[in-house]
């Protein structure tokens, strides 16, 4: 049986899948090889969030809720460490919890050391837990948490240890941390880093504190509603967020004392190639079938 | 062992990791399958020891024996309430709908979680899109001629409050965009009443398409997001693991 010979227009319609993987795969590798350094303009959103966080005032502490993992590091991940930075050179204490996923304060408590041997080589002082930080924990329960938190946060909170600075394990409430936090309003804001549903538990339960969100670039359009409505002050979407945020504290703290280029600078560049590499294969597709029509009907005429 | 060995180690399997389970794209194999059920092993046997150790052993088993606080602590001592105790047979109520004699009884903690959950609806639902029907109503007049809202980066927070309490022309064409595709978008979901109008129809029309802008601008951000996640778990074994661990010794 004769070989079918396909036309230019068919071939383009049809490449094969590992080829286009393959592809994908060099254009999201070698570009960050060699980083380049991108122009941005901030968006709204992020500027509010950055606006917050660097005019929250720095004797309140900030109650963080942190609903991601490893499988979203690449944005939440440079979103929570852009915060983190930001409050520790403010010197403002934070209380990290959980709702999402149970790997989700461990993930936190990594980051945070990470970020501590970051200060270390630049002879900063290293954020302590329990006299800076305490990681609250996991919560199984979103809906149930998010009220409990919205109408008595230390009864939310009293059952929950963190090692102190000699390591023994004591309530949370009782740390510098928390001491002075009767209720959800003493902290300066609830930020929520989250990959999952949590921002709708967050906004439809927690009322009296100043909220701002950093989310996924999924989430971001559903999410995009309640920053516009005024429910959140702020709002960090995806790699773009996390770039915006980089930016803004690049121009604040140029010194090169300070980390301020991370996930968003090393990712930011590949990104606009692998969003090329895409438009380029929905043109050659839709060039092929049109090819492949004009064939047809010069055949059938 | 030498840390800085042993954190190449981790890393190596993470690499092993994140290449078996990219492997599927290819074709369903068996490298594949081991990492994935390495993957969900490792997260069910970490969820279930954090569900004990960080909720049901604090929240539940301590409440029931009671807490003697330790030394230095401000808290108080707290009996124990046994009454506590009766959330278990509730709770293992609801495995009774795999029985077909007995499934009944997984209706009752059903319904107690139904209940709860329904009280909530009114507030929740009032909380979530209250304020976003209040700010459905825009202004489209302009109160400043300049064009660009100013950015507000390192102004005092009354300067940038005021500078947010203008309404630009670029925010009044947004709001005048945002009023068109509200009332279009509504319109499409108009069941009830036939389309004769010609302008009802074309209302409904506009309504379709600006709803379909939105699902690529959903879609578009989703696939920028699969990017992003993909790039990361390149840059973690190219970057991370070869560059700077394996060739770079950090």
């Amino acid at each position: 049986m004769a070989k079918v010979e396909r036309s230019l227009g068919e071939k383009l319609q049809s490449l094969p899948k590992p080829v286009l993987y393959t592809i994908l795969i060099l254009v999201t590798s070698i570009p960050q090889f060699f980083p380049v350094p991108l122009p941005n303009k901030e968006s709204k959103s992020s500027e509010d969030v950055f606006n917050l966080l660097t005019t929250i005032p720095e004797d309140q502490p900030v109650l963080i809720g942190s609903d991601w993992t490893n499988s979203t590091r690449g944005e939440s991940g440079g979103l929570f460490k852009s915060m983190i930075r930001i409050l520790m050179r403010r010197n403002i204490k934070f209380a990290i919890y959980t709702t999402a996923d149970p790997q989700a304060p461990q993930v936190a408590k990594d980051v945070i050391r990470l970020l501590n041997e970051e200060r270390k080589a630049n002879n900063q002082k290293p954020y302590e837990v329990w006299t800076d930080w305490v990681s609250v924990g996991y919560f199984a329960n979103p809906e149930g948490t998010a009220n409990s938190i919205n109408n008595n946060v230390r009864a939310a909170f009293a059952d929950k240890k963190s090692p102190d600075a000699a390591g023994a394990m004591k309530p949370v409430m009782d740390s510098p941390v928390l001491a002075n936090v009767k209720q959800v309003s003493d902290f300066s804001a609830l930020v929520l880093v989250t990959a999952s549903n949590t921002s709708n538990v967050t906004i439809e339960r927690v009322t009296k504190t100043k909220l701002a969100m950093m989310v996924t670039g999924v989430m971001g359009p559903e999410t995009q509603v309640y920053y516009e409505s005024g429910q959140l002050k702020g709002l960090a979407i995806g790699l773009k967020g996390c770039y915006d945020l980089e930016t803004m504290m690049a121009k604040k703290w140029p010194g090169k004392e300070y980390v301020n280029m991370d996930n968003g600078a090393k990712y930011y560049p590949t990104l606009h190639l692998a969003l090329l590499l895409l438009i380029l294969a929905v043109v050659a597709g839709n060039v092929g079938m049109f090819m492949t029509r004009k064939r047809t009907v010069q055949r059938g005429s | 062992m030498d840390p800085e060995l042993l954190l190449k180690i981790k890393m190596g399997v993470g690499v092993l990791a994140t290449v078996g389970l990219y492997s599927v794209l290819y074709r369903e194999n068996k490298f594949y399958r081991f990492w994935e059920h390495m993957f969900l092993g490792l997260a069910a046997g970490w969820a279930i020891v954090a569900l004990w150790t960080e909720s049901l052993h604090d929240d539940w088993y301590v409440k029931i024996v009671g807490n003697a606080p330790e030394a230095g602590s401000t808290a108080p001592t707290t009996p124990g309430y046994w009454a506590y105790v009766l959330l278990l047979p509730i709770g293992i109520m609801g495995y009774f709908v795999f029985s077909r004699k007995h499934n009944w009884l997984s209706r009752i903690p059903i319904g107690i979680i139904l209940g709860l959950w329904s009280g909530q609806q009114v507030q929740v639902w009032f909380n979530r899109y209250g304020p976003q029907m209040a700010d459905s109503i825009k202004p489209i007049l302009p109160t400043t001629s300049s064009f660009f809202r100013p950015g507000t980066v390192g102004m005092s927070p009354t300067d940038a409050a005021a500078a947010n309490s203008q309404v630009y022309v670029s925010d009044a064409i947004t709001n005048i965009i945002f009023l068109i595709t509200l009332l279009s978008a509504v319109s499409y979901f108009l069941f009830s009443v036939e389309m004769k109008n010609k302008f009802l129809k074309n209302m409904t029309v506009l309504g379709r398409m600006l709803l379909m802008v939105g699902f690529g601008a959903i879609f578009g951000s989703t696939v920028m997001m699969r990017f992003t996640l993909l790039i990361d778990r390149m840059y973690f074994i190219f970057i991370e693991f070869l560059k700077n661990g394996l060739f770079g010794g950090t």
